[in-house]
């Protein structure tokens, strides 16, 4: 019995040692590999912040889809913001080539860049403040830092994974329709989101529901794309989405910064685990 | 509810109290009840007396994710309404004197600040909530459907808002709202305290945005007492200006390195200001940024480097300070109304709440003596003084010799069906108690107690270590035998009990290490 509680005696001391080692080295080589990712991921982003000058640099993406090209895009991201958006229709009725651009000096703001970029900087300032010099006095410590860089990664994660669901209505009154010159047709709306890393472009075709139709009308919810054959009321109108054209084009710099964050997430996860299993420890009893 | 049946669910208490791992304070505005909020969603209510002693009164359970921000929710005096705000967007609604939660929504956006602000409609006192948070606006909510009247929007490079502050104006009916964003550009806007109906569905935009170069804004604060500064707060320096035209005033570096959370003005020529680690500094601001001083304004222009004011106080703490795993929160409240002191209250990770008492603080004090904590209470504290103490479900039944703590409960599982509570323990035992008894134990004493064996229980040994988890499978689907309940630990062994013979039916060893979840598979699964 007494050389069991000997040798469990030196492994216990063993074990506290390797959790010492694990607050004061491990923890801080991770929180500095943490920290560099980070910062690469941030500088994806290549926005102004409140120090530099000069505009963010302006990236044309060509949105088109490899089977019809009834749609195409041309749209100039500026930083969190579009600058510029050139759009070619062909309709299919007549023809009929349509073209719009923004009016001038307009932008349209992708709030979804905005509060990725935002979280990924709170993760970045968690992590700054607990630098080399910090000593980490407890696994729990550790545990609730990390904790909470997680959920700023994983949120910005979502922002750019989950675009808004938006109710045809609000499409319609989404300050978007009114960027364009010549302005757009009232048969036609116009959304853009961020969808994991692909900048999308959808344009919904209407045509207006007969005050005398046989159809059932139901007013279609809230979606990320809508379907052709969604209804809704604008205005004094019924109006019934007939055509969907979706185009898309991937931006590689939120590629990367997706990658980013995939990859900093495990390396938290993988730093969790490790100070969870001496938590185990410390309750141990010899049976 | 159906009828006039209400179930009042009541929580018996072990001699542990609850973690409490504080993320927001506040004090409401009669002075009497401190608000803490913490990690894991739930509210404590402390009571203060006008000795500064504290009781913690209540725990309030209701959001699912850490609380974000606390705010008074009520213009009346007669009421007291908070409004709390969580992670995941969950805004609720309590009244204080009871902890009754009255009005609960659920937005897509979380709210980092929420303040109140009241108004005059005709005669009728009404309020509004200013929220701002992980959104590039300000949102004003109804104070009593919680619901989203309209926004602050700003055109000129709209971001989120990291802090705000609501200047009152007494002379005309327009106040206005400071705000900083994220990106250090300072916004106004003018809201009238008189509202028409119109403006109840128009986003009001900004009248000024201003760049002030502050990064990481922790708090902003405006001067009640002289009506014109305004405190900004940043992680490594913290900023007084001229609230009239946004012009800097003075500036503080970080002392000794640490990082400022937040600060306030304590009257009109003090600041105190915060750290991360719970150090409070006082400051007392040069002539040159009081209104009433010849000097006024003196130093506008002049470099940073130079207008740097003295410590002038240094609050301390407590000597056997519990080591904390996240920064505490630190606030000031000054009540002008029902209670006349300063308080600096302060809540930390251990569930402790600190005050500090700095009314009083005589200008000719020496610096090196610092001003001493008033009171301090942490809810295990709080448990321990009680008398007679809580007692634990089965605490009879686990007296280790030698040990002051009774053996720990692990795990369990509470069977309606049979008015059972199943108590996994941490040296492998399993113990089945009638559930009525943990009422007994916490509500009545009597000779019963004393008695050997008591309470009626059954042990069931099979594990030889921590039981992590219990369950009761056929009250989860009917489709299971009334008689298993399933058993795992940190053994890496799964047990099924029959529970009425209490004898061990199978023990599957088979596992790679320790067993964290028993689940239950859903109906149409069928499990080979």
């Amino acid at each position: 019995m007494v050389t069991v509680m000997a040798a469990t005696a030196a492994e216990r001391a063993v074990l506290e040692e390797e959790f010492r080692w694990l607050l004061h080295d491990e923890v801080h080589a991770v929180l500095k590999q943490l920290q560099d990712i980070l910062k690469e991921a941030s500088l994806r982003f290549t926005l102004t912040g409140s120090g530099t000058e000069g505009p963010a640099k302006q990236e044309n993406f060509i949105l088109g889809s490899c089977g019809t090209d009834q749609v195409k895009g041309v749209l100039t991201l500026q930083g969190d913001a579009l600058s510029q958006a050139d759009v070619n229709l062909k309709m299919p009725r007549n023809n009929q080539l349509l073209h719009f651009a923004f009016r001038e000096d307009k932008q349209w703001k992708l709030q979804q860049i905005q509060d990725a970029r935002n979280h990924v900087s709170q993760a970045i300032y968690l992590l700054t403040s607990r630098d080399e010099s910090y000593q980490f006095k407890t696994g729990a410590e550790v545990l609730k830092l990390m904790d909470a860089v997680m959920l700023q990664l994983t949120r910005a994660r979502n922002r750019l994974t989950t675009p808004a669901t938006l109710t045809l209505p609000e499409i319609a009154a989404s300050g978007l329709t009114r960027m364009f010159a010549p302005a757009l047709p009232s048969d036609l709306l116009v959304n853009v989101y961020i969808n994991l890393n692909k900048l999308c472009l959808t344009v919904y075709q209407l045509h207006a529901l007969q005050p005398n139709s046989t159809k059932n009308f139901r007013p279609a919810g809230g979606a990320v794309l809508h379907s052709p054959g969604a209804m809704f009321e604008w205005g004094s109108q019924r109006l019934e989405v007939s055509h969907v054209h979706k185009v898309e084009c991937v931006i590689p710099w939120l590629n990367d910064a997706l990658v980013y964050f995939t990859v900093s997430l495990q390396l938290c996860q993988q730093l969790k685990d490790k100070i969870s299993v001496f938590s185990s420890y410390w309750s141990y009893r010899p049976f | 509810m159906a009828g006039n049946s209400l179930v009042l669910p009541i929580v018996l208490w072990g001699r542990k109290a609850p973690t409490h791992c504080i993320s927001a304070v506040l004090l409401t505005d009669d002075g009497a009840t401190i608000v803490t909020g913490c990690h894991d969603g739930q509210i404590c209510l402390w009571d203060l007396s006008v000795e500064l002693e504290i009781n913690p009164r209540a725990l309030l359970f209701g959001h699912t994710a850490s609380i974000t921000c606390l705010s008074k929710a009520c213009a009346s005096s007669d009421k007291q309404y908070i409004v709390s705000a969580s992670e995941s967007g969950e805004m609720c609604l309590w009244d204080v004197s009871d902890g009754r939660c009255i009005e609960f929504t659920k937005l897509a956006c979380t709210h980092t600040g929420i303040q109140f602000y009241q108004f005059s409609v005709g005669n009728q006192r009404e309020g509004r909530l200013l929220c701002h948070g992980h959104y590039p606006e300000i949102l004003v909510v109804d104070s009593t459907s919680l619901e989203v009247l309209y926004s602050l929007v700003s055109k000129i490079s709209p971001d989120w808002i990291s802090s705000m502050s609501i200047i009152r104006s007494h002379r005309t009916q327009e106040d206005t709202v400071v705000a900083l964003s994220v990106t250090g550009i300072l916004k106004v806007w003018i809201v009238t305290s008189e509202i028409s109906d119109l403006q109840d569905t128009e986003p009001i935009f900004e009248e000024e945005s201003k760049p002030i170069y502050c990064q990481n804004c922790q708090s902003i604060s405006f001067c009640a007492f002289t009506q014109r500064s305004l405190l900004v707060v940043c992680s490594k320096y913290w900023r007084v200006f001229d609230a009239g035209d946004y012009s800097l005033l003075c500036s503080g570096p970080s002392e000794n390195g640490q990082t400022w959370t937040g600060g306030d003005f304590v009257s009109a020529d003090k600041v105190i200001i915060w750290t991360e680690n719970g150090q409070s500094y006082i400051y007392k601001l040069p002539a040159s940024c009081l209104p009433a001083s010849d000097s006024f304004r003196s130093d506008v222009g002049k470099a940073v480097e130079n207008l740097i004011p003295p410590v002038q106080h240094n609050l301390l703490d407590r000597k056997d300070k519990e080591l904390l795993i996240c920064p505490p929160v630190t606030r000031f409240f000054y009540g002008c109304r029902e209670y006349f002191h300063k308080l600096l209250i302060q809540g930390d990770s251990s569930g402790r709440l600190n005050i500090w008492n700095i009314s009083d603080t005589a200008d000719k004090q020496e610096r090196e003596e610092g001003l001493a904590m008033t009171t301090s209470v942490s809810l295990q504290e709080a448990f321990d003084k009680l008398n007679p103490c809580p007692a634990g479900i089965i605490d009879q039944l686990s007296v280790i010799p030698n040990s002051n703590e009774p053996l720990k409960v692990t795990a369990s599982v509470y069977i309606p069906a049979h008015g059972r509570l199943v108590c996994g323990r941490e040296d492998g035992s399993i113990v089945i108690v009638p559930a009525t008894q943990t009422a007994i134990v916490q509500l009545l004493q009597g000779e019963h107690m004393l008695r050997r064996g008591w309470p009626p229980h059954r042990t069931l040994r099979g594990h030889r270590n921590k039981v992590t988890c219990l369950l009761y499978p056929h009250q989860v689907s009917a489709r299971y035998d009334q008689r298993y309940l399933i058993s795992g630990g940190v053994d890496f062994s799964v047990i099924i009990w029959d529970i009425f013979s209490g004898e061990m039916k199978h023990i599957f060893c088979v596992h790679g290490g320790e067993i964290t979840q028993l689940l239950v598979p859903p109906e149409n699964c069928s499990v080979s």
